[in-house]
Order: structure tokens, then sequence, then C-alpha cells
């Protein structure tokens, strides 16, 4: 089967290990992912926060491109990508947002009827392909490891129809036929907080502190996220939260997809682990 | 500019009764679930709560200059808790927008330096490349916080997780005649 | 008054028709809008007018003695009255005629104040529209006939669906003025809710004092006659003569063989939930069959052993095993589950010849640690806790118990799913040891057909279910309770002998309570639940008279309407209990700093301050909204009433009519209607009793003749009309083939009037030949029938 695939800049930029083990996982259970030709950036947060209208036109620039290539499926692994582009479908329901939205695409050439379902890849691997082929893909179970599954706050908020908008559990369900334990995580939707790590970095230290020391409470191995945004933030400033809180033992982040790649037969380098900031020593002996 | 704080509340009312659900602000309780739900709000000048309390005494100006809306992480947590079903997230963004509307500068103004300098990058290249946007916005707020994010930026491209040159859209007329669209409609 | 005959106007000899037309100017209501004089006049030219005057209160007592005397100088046959609207005087007018020897409907009234002079100023035209309205009058009155008011007979019986509070004090009522009563009540046991409370808000006085001298009386008393572990299955008739269907669930207990000795539940080896145990001896676990199968660790607990091992288990010995094989007997041929076997090893060294082994077999019912004269057997909770605040109960916790001790009826039921006899065919004690030969396995549900005259519901609530509010960690978190939990763990009966204990078994040193949990919230319900805020208050004193503890109080507003509510706000505060203005966002059990270490950490925003605060404590209460019983809907559905938005019974009118429905004859009371606390629904349940009595004190209910009337010439038997008739008037007469009208039923709504194809319906008042004549009254022309 194949997805029309929306990579976003971070996915492309900062988290290639992320979108070679997207790619690795899904060809496991036999889905290709085909990037959007000439896609742009989502606008992040950013644009709402100065103009909605130029924000949703520039975010379905995306969508009417997908919709010119006939998909009706847009997926995306960016928990921001995932929202922003969401949200801008939504506002193509709202009659004047669609007006003059619609307006500026048409001065380049481009339409949108709002046929694109916007997803996330974690979810589209949960529901489209399901538990029970998942399983059948797996080849090198992780047992034993425990795992925390941090679905930060934008995958199920505030849009709640794929999971549970206080404890969702798209990842945990996903995970769970590699046969790692996926342990009772809290702290899966709260916040990471995005670009306040960079504008205000004591408040950004504050937030993933409170999701990381969950998951040491919790006792995980590791934190498997599934956001390129959430996975830098919780892995880059761990140092830097030492020097504030009580945090002294660094704790692996991983994304969700390499997890599942290695339980698919994947090594260590082919998910890239070695490009995680903080080394999942113990993973990348054993699938090495 | 610098419009008295009760014309600002009629307007951010108005601006928020174009999204679903807008109107509901007028039913806030002031029962604080949202402020106690937000990652970020103990260190907000006032508090999400607060907000909606200063909207209705006239005084949102005050909160325009303070630091409350520019530490919204966008996380939804009031929204998706709050027993009156305002949609708050939507209306920090609202705030944002009304703060740059009128020209109201916050009193820590990074957040909107940051978001400037995103929009910029995203104008001119539709993408966004996170080395040459911190490298911007490290030149319009100092140079000191450069240094100390100096070691993320190593840290990353040791990793093989920063990207030297920006990629850019080919469809550059595209953007350039959305955005010419755009500025029209804005007269 | 008898209404019942007219006196011959209404046909007169000759066939005559002599109308009074009397217009009111209700003061200045009327009269400063609509020129009264000039409506008169208009009324006089219009057909069959024999008089027509105006007067200052046509309601006042002179007023009406203008009509009578009409009546009998003028012979009139017809009277209309042009005044307020019908709802308002109808009633007084219908009265002056029939005891002025005319029918009662063959009077009319035109509304020209509500429909005309209030909502204009245009004196003109307000005079022309009253014109109109008059003749509307006129020309349907000439066509109305005799009708006669309906007196049906009222059975004295009254069924009281609901034991609460509400239910009992309605009963006795009714029962103390010597009429009878039957009282349907769902649990095994009357007393409902009020009986799981320790203490009372505000006076603090001992619920169980004051509920169970009246449960008591309840179950003594010669006119009342309970029916628990009950439901009604389905009513028919009408106000006055319903027919109830009573369904009485298997108890597996011939109520009246039992005579409530108690020995079954003392004998009874299956202890109650047994999904989260296991039996361990020594020390070594061995996890019962079922809790794999529930696999559901983070929902289920138990309580250990029968009543007398109702402690902590760290009290009872442990490694005291002698190997006697009392618990492999009992499990073999008790239980019949075969699960523990006695293995001798002659080889092995003396003194360890023997070791007990157990096996998937085991179906967690707990006889082998019955059975164990040692104590060496226990049964544990999975994950060691002491107290299992979900699974608290009053009674004994086996498979055939009673609620609590003091249950009324005091007959044990057996739940079938716990019981051992009812998992595999064993077992079979207490019918054995039972001395009145009360208990059989093979008893079947009965339904007992009753007629009663009136119906009382008084069901109570429902706390919402808090599981799905993942933030507030109940069912995740130990010690995270709702307030009806924390009721039975207060409570003396309860398991811990009213201890506030923590999961652990250790008392807490600070407890959070928490209100609006579900209230006040667009996502679950809209309403404030109304006795939160109170019950949070005396759960605060409970805590902190009992355990050296601090308290917090996590509230929006406190709202203290009642008698000495604010006063006992005010004591709490001088108690030193700690509120904070602000709904707790969520529970959290991981630390961010070292005092909250081991602790729940309660997150709100202090919102006199503006500051969010954590506040780490050993146990949270939660006070979770008060919702409509589960199935009300269609407990209103069979009685025919209405439920509002929030699934609370209708009634009448919310204010002058609070315990009254929309079926004559059905009454509700209590917090059935809405939330309400325990002295409301006293007062509630009061009322419904005076109401009631009065109707049964009357003896007959009037049935107003506005009904349909089918011409069964005319119908066709294609029953349209019995599938679109809201109130289940109409049925099939199966052997004539057509539909028939029961006018105790019928309200009059002419639905099936408009639905019958073959238009062989018609509602008496409203004839399509009276209604015709009306609008062409109100729309013709003036000029076309005024006197110009």
């Amino acid at each position: 089967m194949n997805y029309l695939f929306y990579p976003g800049c971070a996915l492309e930029a900062s988290s290639p290990h992320y979108y070679k083990s997207c790619r690795l996982s899904c060809e496991k259970v036999g889905i290709q992912l085909d990037e959007l030709e000439d896609w742009t950036c989502c606008g992040a947060t950013a644009y709402v926060g100065t103009d909605e209208v130029k924000a949703t036109a520039y975010s379905a620039r995306n969508l009417a491109l997908a919709e010119r290539a006939g998909a009706t499926d847009l997926v995306t692994a960016c928990n921001a990508c995932y929202i922003t582009l969401r949200k801008s479908d939504k506002f193509f329901t709202n009659e004047t947002m669609r007006h003059d939205a619609s307006e500026a695409l048409q001065a380049a050439g481009l339409a949108y009827d709002g046929t694109v379902r916007v997803r996330h890849i974690a979810e589209v691997l949960l529901n489209d392909v399901g538990p029970a082929r998942i399983k059948e893909s797996i080849t090198t179970p992780l047992d034993g490891l425990k795992v925390a599954c941090y679905h930060g706050c934008l995958l199920t908020r505030p849009f709640t129809d794929i999971g549970d908008p206080e404890q969702p559990d798209i990842m945990d369900r996903v995970l769970a036929p590699t046969g790692a334990e996926m342990v009772d995580f809290p702290a899966t939707a709260k916040c990471c907080g995005g670009m306040l790590m960079t504008t205000r970095r004591e408040v950004g230290l504050a937030l993933v502190y409170e999701i990381l020391s969950c998951a040491r409470a919790m006792k995980a191995d590791v934190v498997a996220v599934a956001c390129p945004l959430c996975s830098v933030n919780l892995e880059a400033y761990q140092d830097a939260i030492g020097q504030v809180y009580d945090w002294d033992r660094p704790m692996p982040i991983v994304l969700f997809t390499q997890l599942l790649a290695l339980a698919q037969g994947a090594s260590a380098e082919d998910v890239g682990l070695d490009q995680c900031m903080i080394r999942p020593e113990f993973l990348m002996e054993r699938f090495a | 500019m610098a419009s008295p704080g009760v014309p600002l509340s009629g307007e951010l009312v108005k601006e928020l009764e174009r999204i679903p659900d807008g109107e509901k602000i007028k039913q806030c309780i002031q029962c604080g679930t949202c402020s106690a739900s937000c990652p970020t709000a103990y260190a907000m000048d006032y508090t999400p709560r607060a907000v909606i309390a200063a909207m209705r005494a006239g005084q949102l100006e005050k909160v325009l200059r303070s630091d409350t809306a520019w530490l919204c992480a966008s996380c939804y947590s009031c929204t998706v808790r709050c027993p009156a079903g305002i949609q708050f997230t939507d209306m920090m963004y609202a705030l944002k927008r009304l703060g740059i509307k009128h020209g109201i500068t916050p009193k820590d103004d990074r957040g909107q330096k940051l978001m400037a300098t995103f929009v910029e990058d995203v104008d001119e290249s539709g993408r966004s490349s996170e080395l040459w946007l911190m490298a911007k916005y490290f030149m319009r707020t100092g140079p000191q916080a450069a240094l100390r994010d100096a070691a993320f930026a190593f840290n990353m491209w040791r990793n093989r997780r920063l990207k030297l040159v920006p990629e850019r859209v080919k469809a550059a007329e595209q953007l350039k005649a959305i955005k010419r669209a755009l500025e029209r409609r804005q007269g | 008054m008898d209404t019942s005959k007219g006196n011959g106007h209404g046909a007169s000899s000759n066939g005559e028709i002599r109308v009074g037309v009397y217009v009111c100017h209700c003061g200045t209501n009327i009269a400063a809008t609509v020129d009264v004089a000039e409506v008169v006049r208009f009324a006089e030219g219009l057909p069959n007018v024999a008089v027509a005057k105006d007067y200052q209160f046509m309601c006042s007592e002179p007023g009406q003695e203008l009509i009578q005397q009409d009546i009998t100088e003028h012979k009139l046959n017809r009277v209309v009255v042009a005044a307020c609207s019908p709802l308002m005087h109808e009633p007084t007018f219908r009265r002056a005629c029939a005891e002025a020897g005319l029918n009662p409907f063959l009077f009319q009234m035109a509304n020209i104040r509500e429909q005309c002079s209030w909502v204009t100023t245009d004196k003109p035209r307000a005079t022309e529209k009253a014109k109109h309205i008059v003749r509307a009058a006129v020309s349907r009155v000439a066509l109305h006939a005799e009708l006669q008011v309906r007196e049906v007979p009222v059975n004295e019986r009254v069924l009281i669906i609901g034991g609460g509070i509400a239910g009992i004090e309605a009963a006795l009522q009714i029962a103390d003025a010597g009429k009878p009563v039957i009282l349907v009540e769902r649990e095994p046991s009357i007393g409902g809710r009020m009986a799981t409370f320790d203490k009372t808000f505000p006076t603090l006085d001992c619920a169980a004092c004051i509920l169970t001298p009246k449960m008591v009386s309840a179950g003594q008393h010669r006119n009342i006659d309970i029916r628990s572990y009950a439901e009604v299955a389905s009513v028919s008739g009408h106000v006055g003569q319903f027919q109830v269907s009573i369904r009485r669930n298997r108890r597996y207990v011939d109520d009246k063989k039992c005579n409530g000795c108690g020995l079954c539940y003392q004998e009874c080896p299956a202890i109650v939930s047994p999904k989260s145990r296991k039996v361990s001896i020594e020390g070594q676990p061995y996890f019962v069959g079922s809790y794999a199968e529930g696999g559901e660790a983070r929902k289920v607990t138990i309580r250990q052993g029968d009543r007398e091992r109702r402690k902590p288990i760290k009290d009872t010995p442990t490694g005291d095993c002698i190997f006697c094989g009392k618990c492999a007997t009992a499990c073999s041929e008790v239980v019949g589950a075969h699960a523990i076997v006695l293995r001798r090893d002659e080889s092995a060294e003396a003194g360890k010849q023997r070791s007990l082994e157990f096996n998937g077999n085991c179906i967690g019912c707990g006889a082998c640690v019955r059975e164990c004269p040692t104590g060496a057997l226990t049964v544990t909770d999975a994950q060691d806790r002491q107290v299992l605040h979900h699974e608290m109960m009053l009674g004994p916790n086996k498979a055939i118990r009673v609620p609590t001790l003091q249950a009324v009826p005091n007959v044990p039921f057996i739940d079938e799913e716990t019981c051992i006899h009812f998992r595999n065919g064993g077992c079979g004690h207490c019918a054995e040891v039972c001395p009145q030969e009360a208990i059989s396995y093979d008893m079947e549900e009965a339904i007992e057909e009753v007629e009663v005259g009136s119906i009382l519901v008084a069901t109570g609530f429902d706390t919402i279910d808090l599981a799905p509010m993942v933030q507030y960690g109940w069912g995740r978190y130990d010690n995270v309770i709702s307030g009806l939990e924390f009721e039975i763990l207060c409570h003396a009966s309860g398991s811990t002998g009213g201890k506030i204990l923590k999961a652990d078994g250790t008392p807490p040193k600070s407890v959070a309570i928490l209100h609006c949990i579900g209230s006040r919230d667009e996502h679950y319900h809209e309403h404030c639940s109304r006795v939160c805020c109170m019950y949070s208050l005396k759960f605060a004193h409970l805590v902190r008279e009992k355990v050296e503890c601090d308290v917090y109080e996590f509230y929006i507003d406190i709202r203290a309407g009642g008698k000495g509510y604010e006063e006992f706000y005010k004591r709490l505060m001088r108690e030193d209990v700690t509120f904070i203005r602000g709904k707790a966002a969520e529970v959290t059990n991981w630390p961010m700093s070292p005092e909250e270490e081991g602790k729940l950490v309660v997150k709100a925003e202090d919102t006199l301050l503006g500051q969010i605060r954590r506040v780490p404590v050993d146990m949270v209460i939660l006070s979770p909204a008060l919702q409509a019983r589960e199935g009300a809907q269609t407990l209103a559905q069979t009685l025919g009433i209405g439920c509002g938005g929030e699934g609370f019974f209708l009634e009448r009118h919310p204010k002058l009519a609070p315990v009254q429905t929309a079926a004559d004859g059905v009454y509700v009371a209590g917090a059935c209607q809405s939330p309400k606390d325990i002295p409301d629904s006293v007062a509630q349940g009061a009322a419904a009793a005076a109401n009631i009595l009065s109707l049964i004190d009357k003896g007959t209910f009037s049935i107003e003749p506005v009904v349909a009337v089918i011409d069964e010439t005319l119908c066709g038997g294609c029953r349209t009309c019995i599938n679109m008739c809201p109130y289940s008037a109409l049925s099939a007469d199966e052997e004539r083939n057509v539909a028939v009208c029961e006018s105790a039923l019928c309200k009059g709504c002419g639905t099936c009037v408009a639905t019958c194809p073959a238009g062989a319906i018609q509602q008496q008042g409203y004839t399509d030949a009276q209604i015709r004549a009306e609008l062409e009254g109100a729309l013709g022309r003036l000029a076309a029938s005024s006197a110009e």
C-alpha cells in the first residue's frame, strides 16, 4: 500500500533517523511512503500567531498539492505538522476563512476542495495496519525492554478523534506486539515546551523535567517519541536539566519507529540509533 | 496605537466569535482548571484564568504587555479540560495577533521575535531551517544566548542532525503569488 | 357541583341558539387598549347573540352573577366571555355556568388580553382584532355540544418505586393514613444511598440512627408490602387503575421461610470479588485462576477474609503450615475445584515430607483459607494492598449475604458471580446449614401482577463514572477514592470499622477533597450536583475527627444555601480545614521534589492568589457529579412521563407542581427528579404522599371530555393512529377490527385526528366543524357579518 507522505522541515533536517526508521518499519508491513513533491513548511505554531488566513493558505498549499496528486490521505510523522495541517483543513470548513484562503491559493494556480485526510504515521500503523499485522512482522522481539511511550500534546489535542486527549495509547498499541513492556506513563501527553526551549529556556527545562522524571519514576529504560520536535527537546537538554534539577542519569530518547524497526529485524545502524543524542547503548549492543 | 483596554476586550471577543465555540469565553466561571492544566502558567504574569478576568475588567492591554500569551506552548491542555468549553488555546493565538496588530510589545519580546524570524524565513524559502532560524534569532536577541546554544548546535551537528544548506521550495513563484494575494486582501 | 347534567338549554326545545357575550375591562388591562363598548356593540349584531354586555371585572363575584342571571333571564344556552387566557379563568366561568344549570362545555373563552390588548398600544387595531376574536368564539360556540366530565374511581393501593429515604418517607405517610403501599426496591434491602452514609450534614447525626427506625417501621408496617430485589417490569391502565407487573429477581432465598439468622453467610466459604486475589502460603504467592483472566490489575481490588478476619493481614500468623490438608479437602470436597493437592514425599527429611501444590483449577473462592486452622494460608490482594477502597462493603463479604446487617427485609441473597455453586455446581453449604430450608438454587424469576391507583417514582441517583476522567487517577492510583467509597470507608460497619486508612493500611497525614468532578462541566454534566459542597465539608470534618491530618478542599464556589449550611461551612473553617479556591485539574503520582516523594500531587490554581499550586497529599477524595439513574429513560417510557435534558424525571411544573408529572396519577420525589439532599428528598416524599392521599381521599379522578372519539363506522382498522398516540391511549379491538380510545389516558393532543386517513376520529370540543367555524369567524372580513 502506498501513502503520500509529508515529512516537514524538522524530520528532513534534524531527525533523519526518524525518517529512515519510518520508511523501514513501514516497508516491513507493506507500506511505501511517497514524499509529497515540493512541499512547503506547514507554518508550525508561528503563522497562526501572526495571521490566521496566511497560516491557512500557506499550509493548505500542501493539501492542494496532495489533492492534485489524487491522494485521499496525507501522512505526516511530526505532531506539529499533523496538527497544523489538520487545522488548515478544518478552517476550510469555515465560510469566510475558506473564501480568503482560496483566493490566495487561486493566485498561485491552486485550489483545495477539502478532500484530503491528514493523518499521523502512528495512527496509520495502528488503524490501517493493526497490531495483528505488526505482530506478524516481528522477528527479533524486544523482550525485557521497558518503554515509556511519550505521545506529546498535539497528537490527540485538540482533535480527539484518534485517541484520548489525556492518556492516548496509540503508540503503546503499536509497540506492544514488539514484546517490549509498555510502562504506565501518566505524563504521556504533557507538553515538551516546543519553541519555549529557545525563547524561555528555564520554562522549557521545567516541562521536560516533568516528563522525564515521570519516565524515571515508572522505571522506563527508554522513552519512545513520535515527533521530531519532541525528540530534540527531550534529549538535547538533559545536561542543562541536570544543572537545575535532580537529574543525573540521562534517559535515552528514541523514535517509536526505531524500536519497531529493530523488532522487525533491522540493525542499530539501519535505524540510526547512533544519531540519538543520548545513545541507548544496551540497544546498540543488542542490535549491533 | 495603544488603544484603551475596553475596546481591546470587545475586539478580542469579536475575533473569537469567528472560531467555533469562540463565544463561550463569556461563560467562564473562573475555576482555574485552565491555569492548573497549563504547563507554563506558573511562569505567566497573568494565568490563563486571570486573562479572562482582566478582559472582563477592561485591562487587556496590560495582558498584552505581559509575557502571558508568549508563554503559551499551544499544548491545548486548557482547551480539552475547560468545563465551560472555552477554546483557550485559540484565544492565546488571538492575543498574539492582537498585540502585533496594535503594535504592543510584550515585556519579554523573545517569543515575538522568534516568531517573526520564523515567518520571514518561511516566507522567503518555503521551508524552515533550524540553523538559519537560530542564527537570525540570536542576532536579534543578543549573542549571550547564542553562546549558550553553541553546545546544542555542535551536539546536533555531531549527530548528523543539522543541515548547513537550507532547503528551498522549487515553486518559489507560487509562494510569492500567495503572499501577494494576501497582501492585496489586507490592502 | 354536578356537571353531569345540563338544564336542557343545550338543545332548546325549538333548537334556537341563544348566545350571551360578556366583554371584560380587566381594569385597564383591556379597556385601555380595546374600545370595550365598541366590541359589545359589534357582538350584539352577531348571529345567535341574544345579549352582549361589558363589565369591569367579569371574574369577580358580581361579574359571574351577571352571567348567571342572564342565563335564566335571557334563556341563554351558550356563553362567551371575552377576557383573559383560558388558562386563567376558564375554570371560573365554567363553574359559574354549571351553577346556573348550563353544561359547562357550552361556554367559550375569547382571549382579548394576552393575545390582543397586551401586545399592542394601537387602540383602533386592537379593537378590530378583539372583534375578530369575539366573532370566532361566537361562531364556534354555536356548534358546541353538551359534554360530560368522566369520573374514574381511584384504587387506594399505592405503588412506590424506590426504597430510599424519599420513598420510605412517602410510604410511611401513606401507610399511616391507613392506605396500602407496595414498596418496590431494586436492591436486596431498602434504605437506598442514605444507608451507606456514616454521618449526615450539617448536623452530623448518624445516618443509621435516623434512618434505621424508619426502615424498620416500613418493614413492620401492616400497610406496607416491601418487594425488595425486584423491579417494575411493565405498567398499563391509567390514573386510579394501573396494572403493574413486578419482576422479582432470583434471590435464591425464600423470604417467607427465612428468619434472618445469618447462619448462611457465616458459613459461606466464598469471598466476594476474587479477581485480583492471590492465595499465599508461607509467603509464596499463587495467583488464582480468575486473576489471570481478568488481567485488569488497575481496576480490581479485594478485601480478604470473612468478618472475623477483616483485619490487616499482618496480624495473622504465617509460616505455621502443619500440612494438615484441610485446605485440600475443602477445595476438593466442598468446592469441587481440586486445585490444591497435598503431596507426600517419603524420601525427604523429617518434617518436610509433605508439600502443598496449587494448580490452575483454582477459582479463587477462598474456601481453603476459611478451613486453615493455623492461619498459614491467606488470601491477599495481588498488589499487597491492605485496604481496597473500591471494593469495600458494609455487610458480610460472602457470596450469600445481606447488604448491611440492618437490612430490611433481613433476607440474604446469593451473588451468582461469586457463589461456588453457580460457578462449578459444587458447594451447596448454605442450603445445608439453613435451619429453615429457605435456600433453593433453582429459584426462578417471578412476575407478580398488582393493581394500584397511583404511582410514586423515587428511584434516586447514580454518580458519574470516574474512570474516563483519567486526569484524576481514580482506578489508576491507589488512594484516589470517590465520595461514596469514602462514606463506606468511614462507616462503622465498613471493612475498616470506620478507620480512615490508605491502601497500605496506614492512616493518611493529608487528604485532598476535590469538588465538582463532572459537575458544572460541559464535557460531563452542566448542572451543579448541589450536595457535593456540603458532603465534602462533612468529609473534611470526619477526616479531622478521626485522623491527625491536614485537609484541603479544592472548590470553585462553596454553595451552602440550606438551613444551617453556611454555619457548617464557617465551622469547618474554624476547624482549620484549608480551602483552596480553584478546581483541581489533575492528580499525579510522580514526584517533582523531595516533599512529593511517595505522595499524590493535586494540581490547581489558587485563583485568589493567581498562583499554581502543587499540593502533595496521601489521599484524594473525588466528589463525583450526581446523575440520573441508568435506565431512567426506560422507566419514564414505561410510566408515560418525561425526562429532562440531563436525564432526570420531569416534573409537571418546576415551581407549582414539583412532585406531579405529565401523567395523571404518577408522581416523583427525591433525587430522581434532580440532585437533592436528605431534607429536600424527605420533603418531596412527604409532599408526594400528600398529593396521593388527596387523590385517594377524593376517591375519583375527573377526566376532561376533551378526548378523541372514534366513529367505528368509518374506522378501517389501519392502526396508523395507534402508533402515533404519544400517550398509549389507543389500542386495536381485534375482533371488530377498529381502533378504540381509552379516554382516561387521552390527553386531547389531536395527533390521531390529524393522522387518521379515513377521518374517523374527532376530538370532542375540537371537532372539525367547530374549528372551521372558529377560523371563519377569526379570518373573515368584519364587514361581511358586522351590522354596518
